[in-house]
């Protein structure tokens, strides 16, 4: 398992969906997911600092483990399949037992982030899936240019005097 | 204490992000309408519709949390009413133990839980005093205000336009 950290959420501009980024602990290598717009708020408030009047749904999760004497040992992006990312919450009980409980990435990090807890990314997934930032650098103006490139060909400059 | 069921989840016209879930007096008429916020008004329609999902939404991961820690729900309860926002508790108690847990929570949330796990949903008397709103008088300004809208609207019609389309 690789350990990686939360190293940003990033606003897909073509929809309401959020990447985040998982960046390893130890190389420039990362991770990004998509997750939905209420999973990535409730991400970035608390990484944040943003004082929430009243507990959401995460925080009101992680009360709840307190409260019933377990804890969050550690979570884990373990599994891909069909473009889909799988996590585990790896829970200790009060009575010292581990249990190992699926979810999305994104409530899996919306808790580890509130515990305090390692993230950890499967060695195979990193490996397949994660990135090196000189790739990205080179690939996102160029998609950024093409966008505005289409735009720029769509006006009709000819009609700007006639007015 | 008053039980409640939910009886629907609407949509607010004035803002998307908006919903409003209208709870009802099991042993009334009586009805309490909450705003919530639409990831939660989501979450609580999901799963009151049946549908189905390819993976937990965050509401189903809390309550395989609370089922898989042996958390033993007792009840929600909407049970303040501050500066226009609702509070609400959800109780509960591990396994065969007696203690008494009690957890601060949003109503969306707490409702959103209830429905997974089967727990019946209250609300405190003097909420529903203040906020719960009779049927008659829901219907009559909901009539009203609907037809409002509506004259608005034919009123600015230009019907005049309608035949030289063709």
């Amino acid at each position: 398992m690789v350990e990686v950290k939360v190293d940003a959420v990033r606003v897909n501009l073509m929809g309401s969906h959020r990447v985040v980024i998982l960046k390893d602990l130890e190389s420039e290598r990362f991770l990004p997911i998509w997750i939905g717009q209420a999973e990535a708020e409730a991400i970035t408030i608390h990484l944040t600092n943003t004082r929430v009047a009243r507990p959401l749904t995460h925080d009101l999760i992680v009360n709840a483990i307190r409260e019933l004497g377990a804890t969050v040992r550690y979570v884990v992006v373990n599994d891909l399949r069909e473009e889909t990312f799988y996590a585990r919450l790896v829970l200790r009980t009060r009575d010292g037992k581990d249990l190992s409980i699926d979810s999305r990435p994104s409530d899996a990090i919306a808790i580890a982030v509130r515990v305090g807890c390692s993230i950890y990314v499967d060695d195979d997934i990193m490996a397949q899936h994660g990135q090196e930032p000189e790739e990205e650098a080179g690939q996102e103006p160029e998609e950024d240019l093409g966008a505005f490139k289409d735009f720029l060909s769509t006006l009709d400059l000819d009609d700007l005097d006639k007015k | 204490m008053i039980e409640m069921k939910v009886e629907s989840i609407r949509v607010s016209l004035m803002s998307t992000n908006q919903q409003v879930v209208i709870l009802k007096e099991l042993d009334g008429e009586r009805r309490l309408p909450i705003f919530v916020g639409r990831p939660e008004g989501d979450a609580i329609a999901l799963h009151l519709s049946g549908a189905s999902v390819p993976r937990p939404l965050t509401h189903d991961l809390a309550a395989i949390i609370l089922n898989k820690l042996d958390a033993q729900l007792s009840h929600v309860v909407i049970n303040d009413l501050r500066n226009q926002h609702f509070y609400a508790s959800i109780i509960m108690h591990i396994g065969d133990d007696e203690q008494e847990i009690t957890l601060d929570a949003r109503p969306s949330d707490a409702i959103a839980i209830a429905v997974r796990l089967d727990c019946p949903i209250f609300v405190e008397e003097h909420v529903l005093d203040e906020a719960g709103v009779e049927p008659l008088e829901e219907s009559e300004t909901a009539e009203e205000e609907d037809l409002g809208a509506f004259d608005d609207f034919i009123s600015s019609l230009d019907l005049s336009d309608l035949d030289k389309d063709k």
